[in-house]
């Protein structure tokens, strides 16, 4: 499931360059096919969750996931 | 679009706000006057609005934080002619879309807030936005003093720094005061230019009255070419204009009664 998961996400984000992955520094591993594949659209925010629920709010419209 | 010769007059957005407590009986006068020149300023002279439109997609964003201030922001979009006089009129009373804290469904409005520490990194998400589409577009963030109490705000300082958003501006209004007290006495903040500094802004510091300086270092702080985001720190006076109101906490919750609008209007009108 996490395979699907994270090919589906580099399915999507090279699609659509308006893709973002937001995550508060999880996801060991899981997203390393995404960082290769689309080093721009992703955003390591730390482990600093309650920033990154608004920093998606403010980035809002085009956000495609937050991990 | 035709201003007023002197737009954005602090003594007329005072009145404003006066007029706004008095009609629908409320509170928050203390912290929407500690605010007043700075909006004034940001109005005036930086805030970019095509078309004078409050949704332009180009435009900037000034997110008020500590939305506890929201009427002085109402004075200020009625000068824009984003609100009539009887909106103004009618604010707090059963039906009107202009309620005591910020709402992000008022157009002119960025965010909603009033729960404290969140508008800071919604504005720091739009300014992320605005760099990855390559926009000039320049987001302030107007917090409070007590407001940086809050965790989120140093998480987003972080962010803002690491990610050199030098498209940011944290306005922090020090007025020296929190719901409950002193800050000094409810959780002691000490240098908040320099706890800026050390999360990688760039910040000055003055006092919070004087439009000169506000508009000074507002244009020195983007003039700059460093990649770090910018923090303005304000010192301010809660109730600033109003004598028996300044530096006195019970005007964060006192209700004008007809004699106290009066000596009010007296004081702000300089009588």
């Amino acid at each position: 499931m996490r395979t699907a998961f994270s090919d589906t996400l580099v399915r999507l984000a090279k699609a659509d360059p308006n893709v973002l992955l937001l995550t508060g520094d999880h996801g060991y591993a899981l997203f390393d096919e995404f960082r290769k594949e689309c080093p721009d659209q992703y955003i390591n925010a730390g482990i600093a969750e309650q920033n990154m629920v608004q920093d998606w709010h403010g980035l809002d419209s085009d956000l495609l996931c937050m991990a | 679009m035709n201003l007023p010769l002197k737009a954005f007059d602090a003594k007329v957005l005072r009145k404003t706000v006066l007029d706004m407590a008095y009609a629908g009986s409320t509170v928050h006068i203390g912290c929407a006057f500690s605010i007043i020149e700075l909006l004034a300023v940001l109005y005036r002279n930086h805030l970019r609005y095509p078309g004078n439109n409050p949704k332009a997609l180009a435009r900037d964003y000034l997110v008020l934080s500590k939305g506890h201030g929201v009427m002085a922001q109402y004075a200020c979009m009625r000068e824009l002619n984003w609100l009539s006089d009887e909106e103004i009129s009618h604010y707090f009373a059963d039906g009107s879309d202009l309620k005591g804290l910020s709402d992000s469904r008022i157009l002119g409005l960025e965010v909603t807030s009033g729960s404290l520490g969140h508008g800071f990194s919604v504005g720091v998400g739009l300014a992320m936005g605005a760099m990855l589409r390559h926009t000039d577009q320049k987001t302030y963030a107007l917090v409070g003093d007590g407001e940086i109490n809050e965790g989120p705000i140093w998480e987003g300082a972080l962010f803002a720094a690491h990610h050199n958003l030098n498209n940011f501006m944290a306005i922090v209004d020090e007025n020296g005061f929190q719901a409950m007290g002193q800050t000094k006495d409810v959780l002691n903040l000490g240098s908040i230019q320099a706890k800026f500094e050390s999360f990688g802004f760039e910040a000055l510091t003055i006092d919070g009255h004087d439009e000169t300086a506000i508009d000074e270092a507002i244009k020195q702080l983007w003039k700059s070419k460093s990649t770090s985001p910018k923090a303005l720190i304000a010192k301010t006076i809660k109730g600033k204009g109003v004598n028996f109101m300044e530096n006195n906490n019970l005007w964060h919750y006192t209700r004008l009664n007809a004699e106290t609008y009066t000596q009010a209007l007296r004081a702000v009108a300089g009588e």
